[in-house]
């Protein structure tokens, strides 16, 4: 019965991964692909433990899921795509647009 | 549009045909015989008495890795033996990598002096709560000079978790990075988690906070030494006539690696913390309280070009 | 010997690849880097694996008499894969910043019209 098991269990965190990978590619606002590409790396790094292999999934974990999403977060703080605080900027409040978090395609 | 529709037809005929090679390739893969099938390694006999362990009949190069582990190296992490003993010629490859990685960076995000940082103005909205949006009505009341204002503090709360937080960061990178002979780990994934202070000291206290707590000049000259060591400690092997990375102190349960594998976790640490600086300098400055110190929650700030 | 994790590597990669060929804006760019990177470090561990086979790791508690190991040479340059991988974002998003703060829009296709 173990082995059903863990082939069960296999596939859906491999099945998670590719569905949050897909939510990444398709998903209209930016802030939300990259919170899709933080939750792949945490299901690779998931899948990586049930494969043996401690290192790599530390390694994979904490550069994947940790350091990358910090680093696009501020990216897109920079590029002005996403508001953390309160702020309009001069353009916003003449032309009365507050909704700059959409990408277009 | 023709040329647009034939492109994407071209695209869509080539991603099929490489999701294609690649499934026949792992189903082909899955079909054929193995070529390391470790089974006849007795893990047991082999870690009582390795010296005694025969070997011969090894097959594939993970094999005899495993079956010269205990013989050859004093550690119990066959992955870290591999990674600093074994092949430190590619860890040498991918640790100028990251100074690479970390100087274009710097070079990309420099910041002219010519330019200065932005201005921000703080407005507050009339009193009466008219329907004026916009920039219509908006009386200034500061900005957001550091010289003449008060740097606004963030809430006690984060301040005081952070305090009590940071040095078991740091403790537990470098635990992870002293203990990856002997459990999972090694110098990548530490010096990964201990930079994770520079981020908690962003948190608490700001970009005043490290700045002052961070010297990046310091952490670039000491991250570049204990490269050099990396590399000095490899080169002794060649000095001896032996190869690259050669085991020279093995005796009881030390062994050259452990120098590699604390430089290189350093290396990481220093490099990542590098990283995280430039890019959280890039960001801007830090909120600051108006001359009057209001915390008027209906005000909005507006931001002036400079 | 998993089949599954082969197809989802192999699948990965090409979604990354599509991503990377379709989309116009410069972070889904960035996203569809790290998605390949994500399928190939897969695909490496689970060329490794051996069925029934334990981590690498020489401790008393898991040791049986009949036990044998993954492979270890992937894991490790796995681990150099994953920090390269770390390294060329930071470095995409920095030239992402540039572009912003140059050309002023994030469209792949309007920041070639514009020259200088």
């Amino acid at each position: 019965m173990s082995g059903i098991l863990v082939t069960v269990l296999n596939t859906l965190v491999i099945l998670g991964a590719v569905v949050s990978a897909i939510t990444a590619v398709h998903s209209e606002r930016l802030i939300g692909s990259v919170l899709a590409l933080a939750a792949t790396g945490s299901f690779v790094g998931l899948e990586f433990i049930m494969l043996q292999a401690p290192d790599v999934a530390i390694a994979e974990v904490s550069v994947g899921a940790i350091l990358s999403t910090i680093l696009y977060i501020i990216a897109l703080r920079k590029v002005r795509e996403v508001n953390i605080r309160d702020e309009i900027t001069k353009e916003d409040a003449e032309s009365k647009d507050k909704s700059n978090d959409k990408e277009v395609k | 549009m023709n040329s647009k529709s034939s492109k994407n037809l071209i695209l869509i005929i080539s991603l099929i045909a490489i999701l294609a090679c690649g499934v026949s390739a792992a189903i082909k893969m899955a079909n054929s015989a193995p070529t390391y099938d470790g089974t006849g390694t007795d893990v047991v006999g082999l870690y009582d008495d390795p010296s005694t362990y025969d070997n011969s009949g090894a097959d594939g190069v993970a094999s005899v890795m495993v079956n010269e582990n205990n013989d050859k190296t004093a550690a119990d992490n066959v992955v870290y033996s591999v990674v600093f003993n074994y092949r430190g010629y590619d860890t040498l490859g991918e640790s100028f990598i990251l100074i690479g990685a970390i100087a274009g960076t710097m070079a990309i995000l420099r910041r002219d002096k010519r330019r200065g940082s932005r201005k921000i103005v703080y407005y507050r909205k009339p009193a009466d709560n008219s329907k004026a949006s916009g920039a219509v009505g908006m009386e200034a009341v500061g900005d957001n000079d550091l010289s003449t204002n008060q740097y606004k503090r963030k809430p006690v709360i984060v301040r005081c978790s952070v305090s009590f937080l940071m040095p078991l960061a740091i403790v537990y990178g470098w635990y992870i990075v002293i203990h990856g002979a002997m459990s999972p780990g090694g110098g990548f994934q530490g010096g990964v988690l201990a930079a994770g202070t520079v981020l908690l000291v962003y948190l608490a206290y700001g970009l005043t906070g490290v700045r002052k707590a961070f010297n990046p000049s310091l952490l670039h000259v000491t991250e570049t030494l204990s490269e050099m060591t990396y590399v000095f400690v490899g080169l002794l092997g060649i000095f001896g006539a032996m190869n690259f990375c050669f085991n020279f102190v093995l005796s009881g349960s030390e062994e050259t690696a452990m120098i590699m594998n604390d430089a290189v976790g350093y290396h990481v640490m220093a490099g990542i913390c590098c990283l995280l600086i430039i890019m959280l300098e890039a960001l801007g400055t830090d909120e600051v309280l108006p001359d009057n110190g209001s915390d008027n929650i209906t005000e909005k700030r507006k931001a002036v070009a400079q | 010997m998993i089949l599954v994790n082969y197809i989802a590597s192999f699948f990965l990669i090409a979604l990354g690849f599509y991503c990377m060929a379709v989309k116009k804006n410069l972070i889904k760019i960035c996203i569809g880097m790290g998605i390949a990177d994500y399928g190939a470090n897969l695909l490496i561990v689970s060329v490794g694996f051996n069925p029934g086979g334990t981590a690498p790791i020489f401790t008393m508690s898991e040791l049986t008499q009949a036990s044998f190991f993954v492979d270890p040479v992937p894991q490790a340059l796995t681990l150099t894969s994953i920090v390269i991988g770390a390294c060329t974002t930071a470095m995409t998003l920095s030239l992402v910043i540039r572009l912003k703060e140059k050309y002023g829009t994030l469209q792949a296709d309007q920041v070639r019209r514009l020259r200088g």
